[in-house]
């Protein structure tokens, strides 16, 4: 209970605190954080990135573009090319960023939100590594003896094999809830081994070296670890939201 | 895409497990299977087919083909024998004027037909997939369109001038009917098939009314072609028209797919429509540059190292037969002309590991490593934050859209959200007044509040630091160690400065340890009320035993949940004349409904209800 002795105490945003937690996790796990550009250019945000030039995500749809040419980066992917750009393998980075997709808003969609992209880049990474960094991850993001992760086959330009990560529920740890639509997993992430064409694009060699990465978005994250309704609070400013973390 | 499971099972002899199942294994193997639901006698799944499988997965015989590895059974072949048919000496002519638009054109003659209506078991396949039944030459192009992916056409051969086919770009307003009535404007970029009179069809998209196939068609010619992918996808955008074909043709389709096509179409055909007097045409094969054959080469040590799971040389083998991918020891795999996708080395390592099962495969932790170099940025980012936060400001994001600015967008969402922010503090300004609104409701003396965020100018990003505080005395600039320029002196007691160019005086940090505790926080958000809230004060004189908690839980007990906030906000000791000391707590108290707006008559009742209880307690007095 406060009294007019007592300072009033701050809140720092959900999402920074969960950006601060998984920068823990992953400095333990030799994860270096790295930052880039939110402005970027067609090519590091597609063409480089495997994105072909008749993608569906590159219609206006779903960028924003900017009228010198440029656009608002809709993932934090091109940070994996500026790094491998400027550093040789071995790599290990996670890197939390603002991402902007022209979408119409509501209760789960915004256009501005966050991601965190990861990539490790060395001599004998695989598929194994992946799921073994993503259980880590979560397993102490969720403060639990154990998460089981799936890996479905799916499809990203820039990853090959791309799959979808389900997490096992950290709600009713697979008993069946409605956070888990009472299927006991949560799907929340894509991930893949790194495709070649983009190890070579970042100037990196491709039959020497593998690589992993993957890509949370940090608000869903959140919205499931704390119950949040709506992603449209983290950016409204409003302490009746912020000021109950 | 919809797949019928009748469908499916006609492709393979031993019966089909379960619906259920068959989601199960698809969905851990190939492609997500979204739901699935019982049509009749029938079920019905509807299935994610993966992007980079679009060009030949779209169909039914490649989901059953995929089925076919995981249950390890051989599928059927599409056409049970090779039957003849008499020859017709009418030949097709066709002239592609760019085969960069159309790769490859296929076509032929069928004389001596009747059109009429489908038969039962093919009116029940289209109509699993929520397909109309039109008649039994436009349902068996459809039939094999869903069958294999390659989408098919027919025209009345009669309806057709000569029997010349022109694959052409349209001439500036051309006109076409198409087959649901409207009429469609041409231009100079969309391909058409066309004959001496006039287009014929929006080629891969829709067809015309004039060469339509009808009741009184007697002669078909059948069209399998394959068409330029990306520039059907901007026809398709342009004009506005989106069809089961256009869809195909857009994700890039094999040429080689017109060949089974062909084949499966002239078989049916013949079969429901034909007769002894039937005739079918040679057929015309335009196709100037073949795809060439790949090989990719893979070693078992690839495998390991890609998926980190050993999987033996025989088990490999194993795999690769089950798929239908052939090889020669090394191995060197021949991709099927179909498999658009199989193009490198890893694209065969997927196709393994997703038949192995990446459940089989264990997760493993990366070797330890060196100590990661701090990222300065977020580093002095965090150690703000902290210091802040001690001092009472909370953090807020705010959007990076404004309404003016140097860097413009092209498709911004709204129209005061055109530009790229310059600065924080206007948006912090506004923040300021809206929370102070609710400032008792938070139970806070003053509204403090920060951001660390990007602004965004011709000469670059900068990250920037603004805090803000609703009273005036907050000295901003004291609680920032480090020193620092606000760059608006005119916004009322608002404080921005470039936190970028802070930093790069700043020395490198070694370590994040002191700055990062991992404790893990276990909060649930609560979902708070916008109705308005009402805020009463209430002030006690007490036994100076009693404790500002005590006096508190009682008046807790008289208050329902409508009592969502409260605050004490003065407390002073008095001595009587009477000898007596006594303590005054005075508090204010927020309450507020969840489902409606309170009224100021409700809580005074309630206030009168708790100072009736106080004051019956001995020796308080609600002052």
């Amino acid at each position: 209970m406060q009294s007019d002795n007592v300072k009033q105490k701050g809140h720092i945003h959900p999402l920074s605190q969960v950006v601060r937690q998984a920068v823990g996790i992953f400095n333990d796990l030799g994860f270096e954080v790295a930052e880039g550009p939110e402005i970027e250019s067609e090519y590091y945000n597609f063409d480089a990135l495997n994105v072909p030039k008749d993608h569906p995500a590159r219609d206006m749809q779903d960028t924003f573009w900017l009228k010198n040419g440029s656009l608002l980066r809709t993932q934090t992917s091109p940070v994996q090319l500026h790094y491998m750009e400027d550093h040789k393998p071995p790599i290990r980075i996670i890197v939390p960023g603002k991402v902007f997709r022209s979408e119409a808003t509501d209760a789960t969609h915004e256009a501005q939100f966050y991601q965190l992209e990861g990539l490790a880049v060395d001599e004998n990474i695989s598929l194994a590594h992946l799921k073994g960094t993503i259980e880590e991850f979560l397993k102490r993001l969720f403060g639990k003896e154990e998460v089981k992760t799936r890996f479905r086959p799916s499809f990203f330009p820039f990853v090959e094999p791309g799959v979808e990560i389900d997490m096992s529920c950290f709600k009713c740890d697979q008993k069946g809830c409605n956070v888990c639509k009472y299927s006991g997993w949560i799907e929340f992430m894509g991930a893949g081994m790194v495709h070649p064409t983009v190890l070579k694009n970042g100037g990196i060699d491709p039959e020497k070296y593998t690589g992993l990465a993957f890509g949370v978005g940090l608000d869903r994250l959140s919205m499931l670890k704390y119950g949040i309704d709506d992603i449209r609070l983290f950016y409204g400013g409003d302490l009746r939201f912020i000021n109950q973390f | 895409m919809k797949v019928s499971y009748n469908w499916l099972q006609s492709y393979i002899s031993k019966p089909l497990p379960e619906p259920a199942e068959i989601a199960r294994l698809l969905t851990f193997h190939s492609f997500e299977v979204e739901g699935f639901e019982k049509v009749g006698s029938d079920w019905v799944f509807d299935i994610a087919i993966l992007p980079n499988r679009a060009h030949d997965a779209l169909s039914h015989w490649s989901v059953a083909w995929e089925l076919g590895v995981l249950l390890e059974q051989k599928l059927n072949p599409l056409i049970k024998e090779e039957t003849s048919f008499n020859p017709s000496d009418r030949s097709l002519e066709v002239e592609v004027e760019d085969s960069k638009f159309c790769p490859r054109y296929t076509g032929r003659i069928v004389e001596n037909v009747t059109v009429g209506e489908s038969p039962a078991w093919l009116k029940g396949h289209l109509a699993s997939i929520d397909q109309r039944s039109i008649n039994v030459a436009v349902d068996i192009a459809n039939h094999v369109m869903f069958s294999i992916g390659q989408p098919m056409h027919v025209f009345d051969a009669d309806k057709v001038e000569g029997e010349k086919i022109f694959i052409r770009m349209a001439k500036e307003g051309e006109r076409i009917t198409t087959l649901d009535g409207k009429q469609v404007e041409l231009s100079a970029t969309v391909l058409v098939i066309a004959d001496s009179a006039g287009p014929l069809a929006i080629a891969g998209i829709k067809g015309g009314t004039r060469a339509e196939v009808d009741g009184k068609t007697k002669n078909i010619i059948i069209e399998a072609a394959n068409f330029h992918g990306a520039n059907i996808r901007k026809t398709a955008k342009k004009l506005g028209i989106r069809t089961d074909a256009s869809i195909r043709f857009e994700h890039e389709l094999s040429a080689h797919l017109v060949e089974p096509a062909m084949k499966l179409m002239t078989r049916l055909l013949v079969e429901l429509c034909g007769s002894a007097d039937t005739k079918v045409g040679e057929i015309v094969d335009v196709y100037p540059n073949p795809e060439p054959k790949y090989e990719i080469s893979v070693t078992t040590k690839q495998v390991e190292r890609l998926l980190g799971v050993s999987i033996s040389a025989s088990k490999i083998e194993e795999i690769l037969n089950r798929i239908g991918l052939e090889w020669k020891p090394g191995y060197i795999v021949s991709v099927p002309p179909t498999r658009l996708d199989l193009r490198i080395t890893a694209d065969i390592i997927e196709e393994i590991g997703r038949f192995y099962g990446y459940d089989k495969i264990s997760g493993v932790l990366l070797p330890p490593s060196a100590k990661p170099k701090v990222l300065k940025s977020y580093y002095y980012s965090e150690e703000i934050r902290n210091k802040l936060a001690q001092e009472g400001f909370s953090e807020i994001y705010n959007y990076s859209f404004a309404s003016e600015g140097e860097i413009e967008l092209m498709n911004p969402l709204a129209e005061n959200r055109g530009f790229m922010r310059t600065e924080l503090a206007s948006g912090i300004s506004e923040r300021l007044a809206f929370n102070l609104h609710n400032k008792d409701l938070l139970g806070v003396d003053d509204v403090l509040i920060f951001e660390i965020g990007t602004i965004y100018l011709n000469s670059g990003e900068e990250l920037h630091c603004v805090l803000g505080s609703s009273n005036k005395k907050t000295a901003l600039p004291s609680l920032i160690p480090f020193p620092v320029k606000n760059l608006y002196e005119g916004i009322e007691n608002v404080l921005e400065f470039n936190f970028t160019a802070l930093i790069t005086d700043l020395p490198q940090p070694e370590s994040y340890t002191d700055l990062l505790p991992v404790e893990i926080t276990n909060i649930t958000y609560k979902p708070f009320s916008l109705l308005p809230f009402v805020a009463r004060d209430i002030a006690v004189f007490v036994p100076t035993e009693v404790l500002a908690e005590d006096l508190f839980n009682i008046i807790k007990n008289e208050t329902t949940d409508l009592l969502i906030n409260h605050k004490l906000f003065d407390v002073f000791t008095k001595t009587f004349p009477d000898g007596t000391k006594k303590t005054s707590y005075a508090f204010r108290l927020i309450f507020q409904a969840k489902d409606r707006t309170l009224t100021g008559e409700e809580v005074g009742v309630i206030m009168d209800k708790i100072t009736d209880l106080l004051n019956s307690h001995k020796g308080f007095q609600v002052r």
